[in-house]
Parts: structure tokens; sequence; C-alpha cells
């Protein structure tokens, strides 16, 4: 079972994803803020981790500089922030491998997830 | 006593700035801006992070947010007496919350309102530039200090057609 790691700091958003996350089938651990989501990225063999932008010590970018090159993983964000699609072409030149805008269907999520976990 | 026109521009001259910031630089360059006019009261309008949220991160980069107002558009779930909750489709609602803040704070103080680009998801870009038009003249009028977050959007149209409502424009990398 592939595995994700969600860092997220609103508990109903994080619980609601890693629901639907679930019932696609993936294994999800969740981070409620950057500490625990490093110390979880670094110890956990991830197969995927989701980022929000936004989070109470550091963001989401920072957690993805600290860890990106060392934690072998994919990498996305998951926000609420529209970005224009060459900004995002340009955070996968970085090594991000999808920009996921909230709000999002369970469907949508997960055909992201899937598309990025092939 | 700090003068926030030291960041926003020319010394006791009113300013207002639309900063396109990179998405993934968003909370470093609000966290940025908000330690420099920390002293100053402030009106916050949250459009992508709770209230509570913004708070958290703010207080854990060493930021009093005791002078901060928030208007929260993300939850209108209540955590706090003074914080307002106000729909991101209601944007006339929205603009006269802001202009009531501004006439109830008295003094020098500032308006924030972050990532402006996320108001697409829930209006069109005509009615969001209408918004921001109406938000820079109520600030003008008040001589209050505005700073507007966007990330780049899509192709970019809102941008374009909010552009001149803002003193400056600062594209930062």
């Amino acid at each position: 079972m592939k595995k994700i790691l969600y860092v997220e700091d609103s508990r109903d958003t994080a619980e609601a994803v890693k629901i639907f996350l679930e019932n696609a089938g993936y294994e999800v651990e969740l981070a409620f803020d950057g500490a625990e989501g490093l110390k979880k990225a670094r110890e956990g063999h991830h197969d995927l981790i989701l980022l929000d932008i936004m989070l109470p010590d550091m963001s989401g970018w920072d957690i993805f500089e600290k860890i990106g090159k060392k934690v072998k993983a994919k990498y996305a964000f998951l926000s609420a922030i529209p970005v224009s699609t060459e900004r995002i072409a340009e955070l996968q030149k970085s090594g991000v491998s999808d920009y996921i805008m909230k709000p999002f269907t369970k469907a949508d999520l997960i055909a992201k997830v899937n598309s990025i976990l092939r | 006593m700090p003068r926030s026109t030291a960041y926003l521009g020319e010394k006791d001259k009113m300013t207002s700035i639309l900063l396109i910031t990179p998405v993934e630089k968003l909370q470093s360059d609000i966290i940025d801006v908000i330690r420099k006019l920390q002293g100053i009261p402030g009106i916050y309008v949250s459009l992508n992070k709770t209230q509570k949220s913004i708070e958290e991160i703010l207080q854990k980069s060493s930021i009093s947010t005791d002078k901060l107002f928030f208007i929260d558009c993300v939850t209108s779930e209540q955590t706090r007496d003074d914080v307002l909750h106000i729909s991101p489709v209601e944007l006339e609602l929205l603009a006269e919350a802001v202009g009531a803040f501004i006439k109830e704070i008295k003094g020098e103080k500032y308006l924030v309102i972050d990532a402006i680009s996320t108001l697409l998801i829930y209006n069109n870009d005509n009615k969001v530039a209408r918004f921001v038009k109406r938000i820079t003249e109520l600030a003008s009028e008040s001589n209050v200090n505005t700073v507007a977050f966007s990330p780049a959007t899509k192709g970019e149209e809102l941008l374009n057609k909010i552009f001149n409502f803002f003193d400056s424009v600062e594209r930062r990398q």
C-alpha cells in the first residue's frame, strides 16, 4: 500500500483528505505543522508528501527546500491560492510533482494523487 | 512611533502597493511586511488561511498580533469575539466591513489583504476588480496604507485589471 504524508494545519481539512485517500486505498499519515511534518517525513518512507503552502511554523516550501533532495518521495502542494500554469511548470522544474488547488472534489483529488503516484 | 510609510513609500504620504509574489514565498513575504508594520494598528483580511492560522503563523515568527484586527473570509467558525467572518462571495459586505474598521481605528493604520487572487475561486475577475477599486478608494480617502498580496494568476487577467488601482506594483522573485 502506498504511503502519503499530508502536512496541513487545518485539522478538518486534513481529516477529510485522509478519509478520501484512505478510501482510495492509500495509507495516510497527518502532520499539523512544519516541525511535525519534517520529523514524520524523515522517519516515514512516504511515497508522496502533500504540503499546504502556509503552515504555522514554516511554509510548505520551506519543508520542501529542507528535505526535497534528501527524503526520497514525490512532493505536491495543496492550496486554496490559484496560480498560473506557468508557475506550476516552474515548481515542477524544481522537483514538485503537482500543485493541487482547493477546493477540489474527492474524485479530482484522487485522480491527481493517482496520477502523481502512477 | 513606527511609521508604516517607512516601509510603504514616501514619508508622510499614503501608499498602496500590490505585491506579486511567488506562491511558495507568500508566507515569508507576509511575515516580512507585517513585521515591518508591527506596532501600528492594522486590518488583516485573510482570504487563504483562517484568522487562527494567520495569527499562529505570525506569533510563531515572534510578531505581536495585539494591534491586528482580522476579517476572516475562510471560515465562519467564531474563535474570537473581535474577528469578523465574511464569506468571500460577499464582496460588497467585505468592502463595507473594511470601511467600518477604517473608521473605527483611530490614527495611523494599515490594511493588508492576502492572496487577493483567491477571490477568483468564488467571483469573476470583473467583480474582484470592482472590489479592489472600492477598497483602494476607501483606503485612499482615509489615508490608510494598503498592502495587497497576489501570486501570479492564470493569464494574469485579474492583475491586469487591478494594477491601476495601486500606487505601485512590485513583482517579487
